[in-house]
């Protein structure tokens, strides 16, 4: 991560432990704060919010945007092998080995499709890949 | 097996987030929504199947043929990122409740888990996908949308197509939302003796 940039990832994942922490769901976040309910999605997605949403967070959150600013040029992450392979799947409930094995087929390809491509809200899919 | 409860106040919540996301879209309450539209205003990426074409061509070749029904959808995590691919060899009102259901669960931050066990087979959180069924089938025909198509008098197919879904999706919204009962009371209301709402 550069020196100085904000680390959107670790910013929403100390949301959402406070959200747990005090039981409440994103939608309930969305509302006490004041924000959309599509501003945390696309935050869980790796955007930056605007100023108006990330100031609504902190006060909501008592966390401080300072603490998500990195100090010192970062190694650059990683792809997270153990990830890949997480999924949440819609299909048949029993499923065939050939189709187990073409779906994870999928998985894989969707993954190393997209592992590579930033996440600073400009994103653009791999050549052949619709988005 | 014994019916899956919703959290309290769950449905509620569903039919305020298919308000919200039609009100920042510029949509009205009761419009159709496009799913496709709703992922790229929640900047989730959708694959479709069929772009895997010349990379898997034997695993599209599977899941496009003899095993279609055995895939629909998948979220795929990145950390916390999703991207969705979709089967799109199933007809297009099948898809959108395919991606619906998925973008659902992205709304609401349902964790990721490994989705095939070491046996291959399926992982599946009761809870989460009732929910996501829930969410994604509200976010298509919200109540509005229900007791519009209740109020016009729509025929079952023309709602279904107006609203790019199935017929039994479409049948089973009218159903849970109550719209027929609604307008017969709106009308009764306004009118006295007014005829009972059409029903397809």
């Amino acid at each position: 991560m550069p020196k100085g940039a904000f680390d959107g990832a670790a910013f929403y994942a100390a949301l959402d432990a406070e959200r747990q922490s005090r039981k409440l769901t994103w939608k309930q976040v969305a509302r006490e704060a004041g924000i959309s309910a599509s501003t945390l999605t696309r935050m869980a997605q790796g955007k930056r919010p605007d100023v108006d949403s990330l100031a609504a967070l902190v006060n909501w959150s008592g966390l401080r945007a300072d603490d998500f600013v990195s100090r010192t040029e970062g190694a650059p992450e990683g792809p997270d092998i153990c990830t890949a392979i997480s999924a949440l799947l819609r299909a048949d409930a029993q499923l065939s080995p050939r189709a187990a094995q073409a779906i994870e087929q999928v998985i894989r390809a969707t993954y190393n499709a997209f592992k590579d491509t930033p996440n600073n809200g400009e994103d653009t899919a791999p050549e052949g890949i619709q988005n | 097996m014994a019916k899956t409860r919703l959290r309290r106040g769950f449905k509620t919540e569903a039919e305020g987030y298919a308000l919200d996301f039609r009100n920042e879209l510029g949509l009205r309450d009761n419009a159709p929504l496009c799913p496709r539209r709703l992922a790229e205003h929640l900047e989730i990426p959708l694959v479709p199947l069929s772009s895997y074409r010349q990379e898997i061509p034997g695993a599209i070749s599977i899941l496009s043929g003899e095993e279609i029904s055995a895939f629909s959808a998948v979220t795929v995590f990145i950390r916390s990122r999703r991207i969705i691919a979709f089967n799109d060899f199933h007809h297009p009102n099948r898809q959108a409740s395919d991606i619906s259901h998925e973008l659902a669960h992205a709304i609401l931050g349902h964790p990721p888990t490994p989705p095939l066990s070491e046996a291959g087979c399926r992982n599946f959180d009761l809870v989460l996908e009732e929910e996501a069924n829930w969410l994604g089938q509200t976010l298509l025909i919200p109540r509005p949308a229900a007791i519009r198509v209740a109020r016009l008098g729509l025929s079952l197919t023309d709602a279904a197509n107006e609203y790019k879904v199935s017929e039994p999706l479409m049948r089973m919204r009218l159903h849970v939302t109550g719209a027929y009962l609604v307008v017969s009371r709106m009308q009764a209301r306004r009118g006295g003796m007014a005829l009972p709402a059409r029903r397809p």
